[in-house]
């Protein structure tokens, strides 16, 4: 079952600590790097896989707390400035 | 407060381009560049610090006390080459120094340390991306849960909010083998379910 230590796995590692193949991945190269990638990825079938690998891992679902009053934290920020001002003349 | 499960929140360069020029305006001195930044950055600076200290409140008045101190220094504060990981480590470094205070006057051991960051993804979610199956589901679970606070903060911070290794390093405060160290013991514990 465990089959961390084979080649893919560690280059999927390996490719997931590349800044560039991350932007690749998420869409957001140069030019020069979006060639570089799309040129690698067409190599061989291993290749696909590793991206599909890849994407599953950088897209698990995280848990999202979302904060609930945004527009009442920025009118207390806002109003702090003001105080700030104030007391700085 | 509500919870829900989320994909990344990954900037951009449209949004990156958005963050450099409101910091640039917030260095001129301009307050709407301030109220700007705040309205962008609240919901991942609010998810981040959440994930150390599960406390709303306190939460809120540590974001407040980072972007007052920032329109404070604004005359000092640098062109800061990330501003996002600026603000990651600023608010990571008020928590810290709250929590160390709390600790003091209380005389206390007990901390939040025991629920930093101890849930970042929901396992049953993981399950259904992961289309693993029912078998593996209970390795799955441990192996999610194996993984130390430490990896849990690397790989959410550079997958959740798109940080660099180095940008990571900076947040963390550690060097960026540390950061290559802990991201890739995390991928080596997911690969195996990934299908």
């Amino acid at each position: 079952m465990n089959n961390k230590f084979t080649l893919d796995n560690s280059l999927l590692v390996k490719l997931l600590n590349d800044e560039s193949f991350i932007r690749w991945l998420d869409g957001r190269v140069s030019d020069r790097e979006q060639k570089k990638w799309d040129k690698w990825f067409l190599e061989n079938s291993r290749h696909r896989e590793l991206v599909k690998k890849a994407r599953k891992i950088t897209t698990m679902p995280f848990v999202d707390h979302k904060p609930a009053d945004l527009q009442k934290e920025l009118k207390i920020l806002e109003k702090k400035l003001n105080n700030l001002t104030k007391e700085h003349g | 407060m509500f919870i829900q499960i989320s994909g990344q929140n990954k900037s951009t360069d449209e949004s990156i381009n958005d963050i450099d020029k409101l910091w640039k305006g917030i260095r001129e001195g301009r307050s709407e560049s301030l109220s700007g930044l705040f309205c962008i950055s609240y919901s991942w600076l609010f998810n981040y610090g959440f994930k150390i200290v599960p406390k709303e409140d306190f939460i809120k008045d540590t974001i407040q006390e980072l972007f007052l101190n920032v329109w404070k220094r604004r005359d000092g504060i640098n062109k800061a080459i990330s501003v996002k990981s600026y603000l990651f480590s600023s608010l990571r470094r008020i928590i810290m120094r709250r929590l160390q205070k709390q600790r003091n006057r209380t005389q206390r051991n007990h901390s939040y340390d025991e629920n930093h960051f101890k849930e970042i993804y929901n396992i049953e979610e993981v399950i259904i991306h992961f289309e693993t199956s029912k078998e593996k589901k209970e390795q799955l679970k441990l192996a999610m849960e194996s993984l130390s606070e430490r990896q849990k903060e690397a790989i959410y911070l550079k997958f959740y909010n798109g940080l660099s290794n180095n940008e990571i390093a900076e947040v963390m405060g550690i060097n960026k083998q540390s950061v290559y160290n802990h991201v890739s013991k995390a991928i080596a514990e997911m690969q195996d379910y990934v299908t």
